[in-house]
């Protein structure tokens, strides 16, 4: 950026990220799941200003979700189950895609399948439109009966997906990584070696709550994912290993508030964040976050983001 | 923080905006009221909308809650109005609210929601809370009575104490009636069967409008589907973000299907699950699957 004309030009640095030739012009995404198709918080919020809008989960056919109750709030933070209720990828391309299309936001489509085909399928289907930058592999969700965590639980499973969406996509592939194993590296590692091209996250930790008096789950599923500032430093802990075990890029996500929880992630490798939960609480976090981001860089001197990408200072 | 009204609706917002708390004071036991200078345009608020308050900057308690308008004076200062809400206090995030003090800035989202439909044949129309309920109804009955309609509400509670507004209603030319289930005042019984009762003996309102716990407004609804009179309920639900996104706060309606997805999908239902926060909170009470609720 220039300033030519400026009476006086002030060091403004460089916020601009790639992730595996996504070109954003910051680092701040805003997560699957929590911002709809992005109308939902137009014009409340500059989409423009955006780095990435990730879209909520999108499958074959339109699906139906959990019944409810599927949102209670514990401490610090959520649990859901809302089941990926999402209109179908043959509505959203009908429907959603002409209004994202009027923004330079670079838009990312969140993908679930209940099959490993689904998931090729579906990368197929998206790969004619300009404005899709990317995919997001959901093997992770916490939350559907078939397909989701039960194949980001099993290597040989998500290398299968990934290999799959990689055969059809002709985007970059992100694949979104579960909390809810043994080894995040194992995993990390496969959906690597399967050509995935950057990883995120991570997707909620699975959690329950009782109600004592009715000594009945808060949720109609019992279990769900739990999000919020309660997750940030399991978050934070997971993506350092990921980062530590792989060299495609990792967006770091999980219980981000503010730019301070999204900086965490930066130093600690994080490449990008996604910016979640937040949301909900705050429909205009994602800017206060990129903003908050910018500001530090500055006070700091750093020239650009990438400096601070790993820069933890380790004892 | 831009928040220029968004284009094709036929109100403005939701506006994210900070308000004034002007007053905020115990108005029965355990049951408050809020008033709230905001910069929101009077014009872009319609009866039984609702609004997002942020409880805290702290991580707990950490989503927002959902109030109804309860009513609304139009500041007639450039842009702005002048909103009330009624609170019961029931847990961590209300009870910090009962704390408030005058001057507080409370960071608002709203107004958000369809509010109920004015589009309804003119007459008597019978408004019908439980308890809190009456909170959703106010600002109905003050639009209703300026439109020329003639209200009667219902007002039902276990005790006395739960009968609010009772003052409220009938300073805007509203007829009230009262039914506790232990008889401490008015009626003794249910509200519903208060209903049922006016229905027998005088001439059938236009419509129904009712606010307040589920198994009142399924009563009501039976009521209104075996007298064919059109009746409009206001849902609660939990609630993340107000504006459609999370997909928390569905409920199973009949009609108005957003997915197209009921013969898509293998359970079959023939119905489909309408968000609160944005297909309602208001339904028609024919809409809705009270099965699920």
């Amino acid at each position: 950026m220039t300033y030519e004309g400026q009476k006086n030009p002030v060091h403004r640095p460089r916020m601009s990220v790639d992730i595996a030739g996504i070109k954003l012009k910051n680092p701040v995404m805003a997560a699957s799941g929590t911002f709809g198709y992005g109308e939902e918080f137009f014009p409340m919020v500059d989409l423009n200003h955006l780095g990435a809008i990730i879209t909520k989960g999108i499958s074959l056919k339109p699906m139906e979700g959990n019944p409810p109750p599927r949102i209670v709030e514990t401490v610090s933070g959520m649990i859901n189950s809302i089941g990926l209720q999402n209109v179908g990828v043959q509505a959203f391309i009908r429907d959603k895609v002409p209004f994202l299309s009027q923004f330079k936001t670079p838009v990312i489509a969140n993908i679930f399948g209940e099959t490993v085909r689904d998931y090729g399928e579906l990368a197929k289907r998206l790969n004619d439109l300009p404005v899709i930058a990317g995919l997001e592999v959901n093997i992770s969700c916490p939350n559907v009966a078939s397909g989701g965590m039960l194949f980001g639980a099993d290597p040989k499973m998500a290398h299968l997906v990934v290999r799959t969406v990689k055969r059809f996509a002709h985007r970059p592939v992100i694949v979104k990584l579960s909390p809810n194993v043994t080894d995040i590296t194992l995993i990390a590692k496969a959906v690597e070696e399967a050509g995935a091209n950057a990883i995120s996250l991570i997707n909620t930790l699975r959690a329950m709550a009782i109600d004592p008096q009715s000594r009945r789950p808060l949720l109609s599923s019992i279990f769900g994912g739990l999000s919020g500032p309660a997750i940030k430093p399991v978050a934070l802990r997971l993506v350092w290993e990921a980062v530590n075990a792989v060299k495609i890029p990792v967006i770091g996500i999980g219980g981000i508030m503010n730019s301070d929880d999204a900086l965490e992630f930066i130093i600690a490798g994080a490449r990008a964040v996604q910016v979640g939960t937040a949301n909900f609480v705050n429909p205009t976090a994602c800017i206060e976050i990129i903003d908050g981001i910018e500001a530090y860089l500055r006070e700091n001197g750093f020239q650009h983001i990438n400096e601070l990408v790993g820069s933890l200072r380790t004892p | 923080m831009s928040c220029s009204p968004s284009e094709g609706k036929e109100r403005g917002g939701p506006y994210l905006v900070y308000g004034t708390l002007r007053k905020n004071s115990e108005v029965a036991p355990s049951y408050h009221k809020m008033r709230i200078r905001t910069p929101i345009p009077y014009g872009d608020i319609g009866p039984g909308q609702f609004l997002m308050v942020r409880i805290s900057e702290e991580p707990f308690p950490l989503l927002r809650r959902p109030f109804s308008i309860h009513s609304l004076r139009n500041l007639r200062i450039k842009d702005g109005s002048d909103i009330e809400i009624l609170y019961k206090v029931v847990g961590k995030g209300t009870n910090l609210m009962a704390s408030w003090r005058r001057g507080k800035r409370i960071n608002i989202l709203g107004p958000l929601g369809n509010g109920f439909s004015l589009s309804i044949k003119m007459g008597t129309q019978f408004l019908i809370a439980g308890g809190i309920g009456v909170a959703g109804l106010f600002a109905l009955s003050q639009v209703m009575k300026s439109q020329g309609h003639k209200c009667l509400v219902f007002i039902g509670g276990k005790t006395k104490e739960d009968i609010l507004c009772v003052d409220e209603f009938q300073g805007a030319g509203a007829e009230v009636h009262v039914a506790t289930e232990d008889g401490g005042m008015g009626f003794r019984g249910m509200i519903t069967d208060m209903v049922e009762s006016f229905l027998q003996n005088r001439p059938k309102p236009s419509g129904l409008f009712a606010c307040g716990p589920v198994d009142m407004l399924k009563t009501i609804a039976e009521i209104a589907k075996s007298q064919s009179i059109p009746c409009q309920v206001s849902l609660e639900s939990m609630m993340a973000c107000g504006l459609g996104a999370c997909l928390g706060c569905v409920i199973r309606t009949k009609a108005k299907l957003p997915l197209r997805s009921a013969k898509a999908t293998s359970q079959g239902w023939g119905v489909s699950f309408n968000r609160v926060c944005k297909e309602g909170p208001i339904f028609d009470s024919e809409e809705v699957d009270w099965r699920g609720i």
